[in-house]
């Protein structure tokens, strides 16, 4: 695992140096240097070149209109190209071409370099972004050492002015650094004990799916939740420990989880899970898709409950199956992909439906009912479990394991999923209800930093000991292969 | 930010020596499971709940844990290979007055295990005495399994044992080869009571499990993964039996005639560590059945390897094969009971001519 390696507590210590005593435009450059030898140290050899082209290319197209006057067609081809390479080089099953990069192991981080390289050159085509694009600050932006493996997307917008106020703005006081250490440490606690427990009972759970009856439906029900709870706290984990690092050294990465279990549906946990890459597709896809839709000639023919409803369930549908997709290359993400895709289309077709049916007013109030927002979670997670169930099964496996369950019996083990859930979530609102007290109450305690440093101390301590206990090997991170 | 950062540091210093602490003031209620005069993983208890209680519970662990008796001031001979080597020299380790006879065999191990463990043995010989140390590697066939097949191509067990705080403990990374070797010997050592607490806590989980049905008391769990080795009784159909294994051995290894490259590479490296380390290396070509040796696919580039091997001056080689009879060997490669013995001590016999008098 990338971040319990000492070549990454290396890089972070010289990026805390580098920051400390290099100030003014020198800084840039610094931190492009540790950046690229920190690709490199995790991508030895061909596969930094193959990122450093893709992104040379992506910067090309984001650049050509100031030193060309090629029109932004032929910007386009270049990023048509490039999302063609990256989906080869992914070494997707389905994609033709896509078996010339399958010798080629896929560079850590392809898939954040690119969407991020993706973002700064689609908005500079667009006029979106027209400011200065020096190529120190998009290298940087799309290679950042701690932004590598597992994100956040950030913005370039974003970027670009907080590396600018790196090197002339005060560093971190000691407020901000404790907190920044100790939401560094939570992470810690988070992807090796918590993520480390999870996943030992989630094997658990699969190693006693291999017989069939209730028993076996009953396990896999428990797979697919623990795999979600595994999940969410590894990811939400490393996005502890990224923007707790980030802040230390001075950067604001935005948040990538919002407290999904305060979604109440499944468009809305993608407002809460893995908030930049569901804001990308957000801006890059469904905008563009519903938008052209919309204004299509023949959606103007449809009858208005069609015009309501077709353009944005399309668009919906499109963009949750290439976010689906994004997450594997396998046969099995295209099962992903098309859940995911059925999902949002369903919450969408209920959200316009259900007050129409009700009426607004009465709907509202259903709406806003604690029972209708834990059921509208329960179904959610339920969607969202099933979906990357695509991680652990390959299409095989889970034909196989519908086999063995039968229709009744997958029905059940859904059932059997939302009920784990619905108590689940309201222990997590429960939770959150005491924590913000906690919270505000601490706020006030004059010691409150020094219990901070303290607290983040013993955190350190305890997963040092839990790292020596469970080899390190066991752990795993599964979007690091991303 | 530097003060914080200080602050952190000194607390989590402070915690780790505080939870050390009460768990070292805990520890001691709980077995090594193993012999203290020598290092043997045949003694490891096969009981699944037995082994649960002690502290170094798999083969690994001990290997790279329970060394602290090849640490002691004598002459000392190292039995390495895999399943085949360890239920081979079992017989006579701890069977010598003057030289500490060492048995580590490792089950299903290939060559990157072995290289992957002897920084561990040379490390825990004490500096004047790798000289009087001799390494004998009981070599088949099967310890030519590519890492891709045997391994999933992650890491040994050997190595995930040496993972364990990395950057003191794994070979050729970190601090192992920049501290003193008596120093990785204390880190060793002060890693026992750790083991304890994760063996106390194994041992309550497996019973928890064995009370809940999910596993039974009786598969042992010392022995890392190997292919399965369903041992012959007078009831087993003979033909089944080796088409069996001939089947299984196909099936992990496929049927490519080139003796893996990358395992005659490492079997290589371990003759020039242990060379390298002052120590002395002996390589043994265990006795292998017949009916099997026919159906390995590598067999003719193994056997050419082994005449490579003879003819170099400076590696001494025994083939244990041309001494043993076809009849002595039960399954693929072990010794018939009551065989052990007498195939160990003709080993033993020439590493005592390669070892030399003690210096």
């Amino acid at each position: 695992m990338i971040i319990l390696s000492y070549e990454f507590f290396a890089f972070i210590a010289l990026s805390l140096a580098a920051v400390r005593f290099v100030s003014g435009t020198w800084l840039a450059s610094c931190l492009l240097i540790l950046n690229l030898a920190f690709l490199w140290t995790i991508n030895p050899g061909f596969q930094t070149v193959i990122l450093l082209t893709l992104v040379g290319s992506l910067y090309s197209a984001a650049t050509m209109r100031r030193w060309t006057s090629a029109g932004p067609r032929a910007a386009w081809i270049v990023v048509a190209a490039s999302i063609y390479a990256f989906v080869a080089l992914k070494g997707y099953d389905f994609v033709p071409g896509a078996m010339l990069a399958v010798e080629l192991p896929v560079a850590v981080g392809l898939s954040y370099v690119v969407f991020r390289a993706l973002q700064v050159t689609i908005d500079s085509i667009t006029g979106d972004y027209d400011g200065r694009l020096p190529i120190v600050s998009y290298l940087n932006h799309s290679f950042g050492l701690l932004l590598l493996h597992s994100g956040p997307i950030q913005r370039y917008q974003d970027y670009k002015d907080q590396e600018a106020d790196l090197a002339h703005t005060a560093r971190p006081d000691q407020e901000v650094a404790s907190k920044a250490l100790l939401r560094t440490t939570t992470g810690y606690v988070k992807v090796v004990i918590l993520g480390g427990i999870l996943f030992s009972l989630f094997e658990a759970a699969v190693a006693r799916t291999d017989g069939a009856g209730l028993r076996t439906t009953v396990f896999f029900a428990a797979a697919t939740y623990l795999y979600l709870g595994y999940l969410y706290v590894t990811f939400s984990g490393h996005m502890d420990i990224i923007l707790g690092l980030g802040r230390l050294i001075g950067f604001r990465y935005p948040e990538n989880f919002d407290r999904p279990w305060r979604a109440t549906n499944f468009l809305d946990i993608w407002r809460r899970w893995h908030m930049t890459l569901g804001a990308w597709f957000r801006v890059y896809v469904f905008n563009t898709m519903a938008k052209a839709l919309l204004s299509a000639r023949i959606t103007a023919r449809l009858p208005k409950w069609a015009i309501r409803v077709a353009p944005v369930s399309i668009a919906s549908l499109a963009t949750f199956f290439l976010l689906g997709l994004w997450h594997g290359v396998g046969l099995e993400f295209v099962f992903m992909a098309s859940v995911m895709g059925i999902s949002a289309v369903t919450v969408m077709i209920w959200g316009d439906a259900f007050p129409r049916v009700i009426g607004k007013k009465r709907a509202k109030s259903v709406q806003h009912s604690l029972l209708y927002r834990l059921s509208g979670a329960s179904l959610a997670f339920c969607a969202l479990a099933v979906a990357i169930s695509a991680f652990w099964l390959d299409l095989a496996e889970l034909q196989a394991a519908h086999d063995t369950m039968g229709t009744t019996g997958t029905f059940l083990a859904i059932a059997i999923l939302v009920a784990m859930f619905l108590p689940t979530i309201a222990a997590l609102l429960l939770r959150d209800t005491i924590m913000d007290r906690i919270a505000a109450l601490a706020a006030g305690l004059s010691g409150i930093r020094a219990m901070r440093q303290c607290f983040a101390g013993i955190q350190i301590a305890v997963v040092v000991l839990f790292v020596f206990l469970v080899p390190t090997d066991q752990l795993t991170f599964v979007y690091e292969g991303f | 930010m530097t003060v914080a950062l200080f602050r952190v540091a000194f607390f989590a210093i402070a915690s780790l020596g505080v939870l050390y602490g009460v768990i070292a003031m805990w520890s001691g209620a709980i077995s090594y499971c193993a012999p203290t005069t020598h290092v043997d993983t045949h003694a490891l208890p096969e009981e699944r709940a037995e082994l649960a209680g002690c502290a170094l519970n798999s083969e690994s662990k001990l290997a790279v844990f329970g060394l602290d008796s090849l640490g002691r001031d004598k002459p000392a001979i190292v039995f390495l290979g895999s399943s085949n080597a360890r239920d081979t020299f079992f017989s006579i380790a701890g069977k010598h007055d003057d030289i500490t006879i060492h048995n580590i065999g490792l089950s299903g191990s290939n060559f990157s295990q072995i290289d992957d463990l002897i920084p561990h043995i040379l490390a825990a010989r004490p500096d004047g005495r790798r000289r009087d140390t001799i390494i004998v590697i009981g070599i088949s066939p099967a310890n030519f399994t590519p890492i891709s097949i045997r391994w999933n191509g992650g890491p040994s067990p050997v190595r995930t044992e040496g993972r364990r705080m990395s950057l003191l403990l794994e070979p050729g990374h970190g601090l192992f080869d920049i501290l003193p070797s008596s120093t990785v010997m204390a880190v060793k050592r002060a890693a026992k009571p750790l083991f304890e607490l994760s063996a106390q806590v194994t041992h309550g989980l497996d019973r928890v499990r064995i009370r809940l049905g999910a596993v039974r008391n009786t598969v042992g769990l010392a022995a890392d993964d190997e292919f399965e080795d369903e041992r012959q009784t007078g009831d087993t159909d003979l033909e089944a039996y080796r088409a069996s294994h001939v089947a299984q051995m196909l099936d992990r290894v496929g049927r490519d005639t080139t003796l893996p490259a990358e395992q005659v590479r490492a079997l290589d490296s371990v003759v020039a560590a242990i060379q390298a380390g002052d120590a002395k290396v002996l390589l043994v070509s265990m006795p292998i059945a017949d009916w099997f040796m026919q159906s390995v696919p590598w067999s003719m580039d193994y056997v050419a390897l082994i005449r490579n091997y003879q003819n170099e001056p400076t590696i001494p080689v025994l083939i244990l094969d041309d001494l043993v009879d076809d009849g002595e060997i039960e399954a693929r490669s072990y010794p018939k009971k009551g065989f052990a013995e007498r195939w160990a001590k003709q080993v033993l016999s020439r590493a005592l001519a390669v070892l030399g008098s003690p210096s």
